[in-house]
């Protein structure tokens, strides 16, 4: 018998996911190879070196956009609550599957919601040094040379939040990955993993 | 050049670019070489560094001269005399001058007929109707063997050295400074410097060029720096001397070969309607010795003569015709530059060929030329590049369709694409190789000369006409008549013996009976049976003191430093060791090619060999302005003159129709010094042509000194509007502080300079320079005043 | 000397932090002395970079100075600075030869991303090879001497090679060759050491007390180097007092990108030993757990399977929620 599903993310919502998601790889696949020689062949994403540097500044626009329409979208649902507080400081229970002792989750547990506020304010320091290094004739040198200290260190951050997201979002937890694909779980799903967006859900 | 051969005998930079290492102090006035000679700068910068030279700059602006100086003194626009006058003063005052020099190399020992004298600005023997002098008031006093008294312990009152020492006693340092707008100390301390070098053992320079030679007084600023340097005896000597620096990679060249009027070439004379015969021509230009020991080589005149016009005439010159004297037109009257515009304004003059260079923007007082021009009938320019020149009539303010000249213009070849020598200023004549071809259909000077003269030849066989003799006579004896190569035009100027066929070796061969003919005397021994000496390029200097005598053909002779005899002291033996001229052994001159006979002992004759007094001459009746020199105004000043206001300006100059009413003096209109001059990025007008050096200095600038600009609120890089009484420009202000307010006779003279590079045809169009000078000129060359005048500022 | 052009460093590769000391480089180095002392600011030297260079024409205008650029540009990689200074009541009119210093240490190369866009020669020259530049401009960022200049016509970035190629067949670079007044030297970096305290020295003597070579320590020397008159007022010349190649953000950047390599694989490598040691969750019909540990889920594919099922097309489309 087919398990009832629950629909978690509406079809623009999963628009916006996949244009930030695509430019976002983009970006770091081709920012990473500006920044280490030995990966300076993921240019050929984008065309080659000269082109990638052309574009990539480009895709960052896509990806400002996306994360800008996100953060309107979501921004309601992303203020942490009590309920959240605890699950931050069970998240040792969440990272070793010892449920019981996890919080109850609303539709975002505290972790996806702090991922939200870091990914939002690491958006923020790409596109301020992005613009930057864009158009370096407008600066100087030494702030330059900040900005690509920072444009890195987001990209550091921004780097180990995909690895995080995309292993949560796929093998760590099968049945994840169909909502930001069409858009539904399963209500066993749900009901594990955001109880209490499962109880909303299914109230009659 | 005129005031160089009225001192020393020749008119030539006396020594040479590479011989500027081996001097002790350099005074560069008149002249920016840094920024006009570049390459020729780096000897001076050579002694800087590798001797301890001092290089001192006088100039109206801070100068990239200047910038690599160790001493600048700014000074107003027209006031040079009055400084070297000062400096004078400051040598006899301080008895700095070298006294042994003096009495064996100049005419100090000299005495003055009683009839000389100078008061009130003018000397002896002013006549004001005519407005010139009769030189004979200025006659040395002869003894009974008839030749001139000499007092050789300079203490007669009459003699050159008390007179000198009179003359220039009212220039005290105040006095300068009040003239020149520096201060008495700046003077001062530069006048320490430059009388520095009034020893033995110390030789100092001078350079200077057009900022010189373009004033109403120019060939009296540069007998007033002759004077000076033969009292410091600096005469003669490597590292000394008095060194004109000519604009062009051949200006020295083109004089050479008579380019300016009232020569021929080899300095010869044009004779004048008076001279009828041969004889009264060669009478007239021959001088007699005034003394019994001078060599006076310009005795030999009618050598140089006959063979030159055996040269053009051939067979048709013999001594039953006058040599063709008859041949030569006879000139009356003076030819110069603002003449012959001057000419053309009235209508007499209907034609003019300009060949190689640009007239109107080279000339003074543009809207007045213009008008002069648009009188012409025809008008040729030839030129490698369309000239504004030829485009006259399209000249801002023109109406094409009221002139009536026919212009023709016909492009000729560059001097890259043709072979031939450069003369340069140090005198060396140096062969070059052609670099590229011409473009298709553009003929060289030589080509487009020849067909002029073939053509009008054949138009005189077939119609006859006046003079037609001149002109079927005329010697074109070239393999391709109607090409000559530069070779064949070489080995002319060197000149053969008529007998043999041999290409003369020097011009101790020439004679005056046709055997012999030389086009231009100088350069005999320039291209010998040994070959072309212009092309040699031999780098040997076994002296160390750069004369490279197997380099190229240095004009006398190949001699390297002219009147090299007086590096020497009366015995013979050098001033300086270590840097020494030429010595006498006993049995000959060794070192340079000596300015002397080779064998003919030191105390034989006067050091000079080109004065009939055999020696240099401190005073001078070769100038048509007076045997010293003066301060006098230019004619537009910002300042009375405060030696004599009653002859303010120099009383001999030529006015020009409707000149005086062209000038603004005393007019609170006109309140600001003006000069112009040249900068490095450019080369006259012909670089407007080349994209480069466009880039490198791209418009029209006016410089305006930091004061005034705040004055009259112009910033820096706006545009400002200039203009003098006669015509304006409108250029970028270059706000500086390179051009500091001066000081003249207690009132504040401000000081606005202007490039001369711009006109309206060219990759960059700007404003003419010459839109701003007067029409008036040196009284003895009538070379333009370019250099002072008075203009007024605006912000445009 | 060495003509040859053997590559020392290569940016964006693993020479180009090669400590020079570390480096064994063929023979002599390079210099270049510019005696602004002798200096008379003609600008032969900038025509003749244009001329070797084909640099072709850029249009100026005059924007009250002698200079005929206001700034570099990719057409023009050497300019005449002029700047008026008084120094003691005296007159000064300084003007510098503005051009690629080429550095020991050059930050252009250590700055740029595009393996092998920016050479160092063994023999001191720093070259653009602009086949390689992807315009990203970090040199520009890099450099300490605000050199490079970036063309966006063409996406690359240039500054003067020293004329390489003449080098390259045993000539001067042609700012040398037209320097009028031998304002400009060429020779081994050691004669042109000898000849700048030399010049130094000469300028000392002429009541330059302040005279000093440029050859700034921080960017560890460089091939062009100055004799500065006024060697206490070097921003009078736009000359940095303490260049350095590498700058705090840089050093800090260097830093980062070594650490962040490390944390990413270490990122990476931690997702997959926690996959390892939990594997992927199952879950029951009501949400728990069905089991904990790795032993079970081996033992359980179907339910595995299962769990994927709910991805059936068919059903999902027929489920939608409220």
């Amino acid at each position: 018998m087919a398990e009832r599903l629950l629909t978690r993310f509406s079809f623009f919502e999963r628009i916006l996911h996949w244009v930030v998601g695509v430019t976002f790889v983009l970006l770091l696949a081709t920012g990473l190879a500006f920044a280490y020689p030995a990966l300076f062949w993921l240019t050929a994403l984008l065309g080659g070196g000269p082109s990638a540097r052309v574009l990539h500044p480009w895709v960052g626009v896509l990806f400002t956009a996306g994360m800008a329409a996100m953060i309107v979208v979501w921004f309601r649902d992303m203020f942490l609550s009590d309920s959240d507080r605890r699950w931050l400081r069970a998240v040792r229970a969440y990272a070793t599957r010892d449920s019981a002792n996890v919080p109850p989750a609303g539709k975002y547990n505290a972790g996806q919601k702090m991922f939200f506020w870091v990914q939002g304010a690491l958006a923020v320091v790409f596109v301020a040094s992005g613009v930057a290094l864009w158009f370096p004739a407008a600066f100087g040198a030494s702030f330059l040379q900040w900005m690509r200290l920072a444009h890195y260190l987001a990209t550091l951050g921004g780097g180990l939040f995909l690895i995080v997201h995309v292993y949560l979002g796929t093998v760590a937890y099968p049945g994840t990955a169909r909502a930001m694909i069409d858009g539904t779980v399963t209500e066993r799903w749900a009901r594990h993993h955001h109880p209490r967006w499962h109880e909303e859900q299914t109230r009659p | 050049m005129a005031s160089l051969a009225a001192t020393f005998g020749r008119g030539a930079m006396t020594n040479h670019w590479k011989d500027i290492k081996n001097t002790d102090v350099i005074l560069v006035m008149g002249a920016n070489p840094a920024e006009n000679h570049p390459c020729g700068f780096k000897w001076a910068v050579e002694a800087r560094d590798d001797r301890g030279a001092k290089l001192l700059t006088i100039d109206p602006r801070f100068t990239r001269t200047s910038a690599v100086a160790d001493r600048h003194m700014q000074i107003r626009p027209g006031s040079d005399i009055a400084v070297l006058g000062g400096l004078i003063r400051y040598a006899l005052e301080n008895d700095l001058h070298h006294a042994d020099y003096v009495r064996a190399h100049t005419n100090a020992t000299f005495v003055v007929g009683e009839e000389y004298g100078f008061a009130d600005g003018l000397f002896a023997g002013f006549d004001e109707a005519a407005s010139n002098y009769d030189k004979t008031a200025w006659d040395y006093e002869r003894g009974p063997d008839g030749y001139v008294r000499r007092d050789p312990s300079l203490e007669h009152p009459r003699s050159v050295f008390q007179l000198l020492k009179q003359h220039y006693d009212r220039y005290t340092p105040e006095v300068v400074a009040d003239i020149a707008g520096c201060t008495a100390d700046e003077f001062l301390q530069m006048a320490e410097i430059i009388c520095s070098t009034g020893r033995a053992d110390r030789v100092g320079t001078i350079m200077y060029a057009v900022g010189w030679t373009m004033h109403t007084v120019g060939s009296q600023i540069i007998r007033t720096a002759a004077i000076l340097q033969l009292l410091l005896g600096n005469i003669g000597r490597p590292g000394g001397g008095i060194n004109a620096l000519r604009g062009h990679a051949n200006v020295q060249g083109a004089t050479d070969h008579a380019i300016v009027a009232g020569i021929l070439p080899g300095y010869l004379k044009v004779p004048t309607p008076p001279q009828t015969s041969l004889a009264a021509h060669l009478r007239d230009s021959t001088p007699r010795p005034l003394v019994a020991d001078t060599v006076n080589y310009w005795g030999n005149y009618p050598k140089f003569y006959v063979s030159q016009m055996k040269a053009w005439f051939g067979e048709h010159a013999t001594p039953e015709n006058d040599f063709a004297y008859h041949h030569l037109a006879k000139q009356d009257g003076d030819a110069t530059w603002l003449t012959i515009w001057d000419k053309a304004r009235e209508g007499t003059l209907e034609g003019f060929v300009a060949l190689g260079f640009n007239p109107l923007l080279a000339g003074p007082d543009v809207p007045r030329l213009l008008d002069s021009m648009s009188k012409l009938k025809w008008k040729v320019v030839i030129d490698p590049f369309m000239l504004d020149s030829a485009e006259f009539w399209k000249a801002p303010g023109m109406d094409p369709a009221a002139i009536d000249t026919e212009v023709l213009y016909l492009p000729s070849s560059h001097w890259i694409e043709r072979d031939g020598s450069f003369t340069n200023s140090g005198r060396w004549a140096q062969w070059k190789e052609k670099a590229v071809d011409p473009p298709i259909g553009v003929q060289p000077d030589t080509w487009i000369l020849s067909e002029l003269f073939w053509r009008v030849k054949e138009l005189y066989q077939a119609e006859g006409g006046a003079w037609n003799d001149a002109i079927q006579q005329l010697t074109w004896d070239y393999l391709n008549p109607r090409e000559p190569t530069m070779v064949e035009l070489a080995k002319e100027i060197n000149g053969y013996d008529r007998t043999t066929g041999r290409l003369l070796s020097s011009f101790g061969e020439l004679a005056d009976d046709g055997t012999t003919t030389s086009g231009n005397w100088i350069y005999t021994g320039s291209y010998t049976e040994a070959g072309n000496q212009m092309q040699r390029r031999g780098t040997a200097d076994p002296t160390g003191l750069g004369m490279h005598h197997d380099w190229a053909f240095s004009w006398p002779a190949n001699r390297r430093v002219l009147y090299n005899r007086a590096s020497a002291d009366a015995e013979g033996r050098p001033w300086d060791q270590s840097r020494a001229g030429i010595a006498w052994n006993g049995r000959e001159w060794i070192g340079d090619v000596p300015d002397y006979g080779r064998t003919t002992p030191p105390d034989a004759a006067g050091a000079f060999i080109m004065t009939e007094e055999g020696v240099a001459r401190l005073f001078s009746s070769h100038l048509a302005d007076g045997p010293f020199s003066e301060h006098y105004e230019p004619v537009e000043s910002p300042s009375p003159n405060a030696l004599h206001d009653n002859v303010a300006v120099n009383p001999v100059i030529r006015w020009y129709d409707g000149v005086r009413e062209s000038l603004a003096n005393g007019d609170d209109d006109y309140p600001y010094a003006c000069t112009i001059y040249r900068v490095v990025e450019r080369e006259h007008f012909v670089t407007s042509n080349v994209p480069l050096l466009v880039e490198a200095m791209p418009d029209f600038f006016v410089e305006l000194p930091e004061g005034l600009a705040a004055e009259k609120g112009i910033p820096n890089g706006s545009q400002v509007r200039v203009w003098s009484k006669r015509g304006e420009v409108q250029g970028t202000a270059i706000v500086t502080k390179r051009i500091k307010p001066l000081r003249v006779n207690g009132r504040v003279v401000w000081t606005v300079g202007i490039p001369v590079h711009w006109g309206f045809v060219g990759i960059t169009q700007g404003s003419m320079a010459n839109l701003l000078t007067p029409f008036i000129g040196d009284a003895n060359t009538r070379c333009p005043e370019f250099k002072s005048f008075l203009v007024n500022v605006e912000r445009a | 000397m060495a003509d040859s052009l053997t590559i020392r460093r290569v940016s964006a590769s693993p020479d180009a932090f090669i400590p020079i000391s570390a480096l064994r480089s063929g023979g002599p180095t390079y210099a270049k002395l510019v005696d602004i002392g002798a200096c008379i600011g003609c600008k032969g030297c900038e025509v003749a970079c244009k001329e070797w260079n084909d640099l072709g024409v850029e249009p100026t205008a005059n924007f009250g100075s002698y200079q005929s650029h206001r700034d570099l540009s990719p057409k023009t990689w050497l300019l005449m600075r002029f700047n008026e200074v008084e120094v003691d009541g005296n007159l000064n009119w300084l003007i510098k030869k503005d051009a690629c210093l080429h550095c020991e240490d050059p930050g252009c190369l250590f700055s740029c991303p595009a393996p092998g866009a920016i050479v160092q020669y063994t023999n001191g020259i720093v070259d653009f090879n602009q086949e390689s530049c992807i315009g990203c401009q970090y040199c520009v960022t890099g450099c300490p001497f605000d050199i490079p200049r970036f063309d966006a016509s063409t996406r690359k970035v240039s500054k003067c090679n020293m004329c390489v190629d003449r080098v390259e067949a045993g000539l001067e670079p042609a700012c040398v060759k037209t320097c009028p007044t031998n304002a400009i030297s060429w020779g081994s970096k050691h004669d042109m050491l000898a000849l700048a305290d030399q010049k130094v020295e000469t300028l000392q003597s002429r009541g330059y007390a302040n005279a000093a070579v440029y050859n700034p320590a921080g960017v560890g020397g460089t091939h062009m180097m100055y004799v500065v008159p006024h060697g206490d007022r070097l921003a009078d010349y736009s000359l940095p007092s303490d260049p350095t190649a590498s700058p705090a953000p840089m050093t800090g950047l260097m830093f980062m990108k070594r650490l962040g390599a490390w944390m990413m694989g270490f990122g990476v490598l931690g997702a997959l030993v926690h996959f390892l040691r939990y594997g992927p969750e199952r879950l029951d019909e009501h949400g728990d757990h069905r089991d904990h540990g790795d032993g079970p889920a081996r033992e359980a594919p179907s339910a595995r399977l299962g769990g994927h099922d709910g991805h059936g097309d068919g059903p999902a489309r027929q489920a939608p929620s409220a």
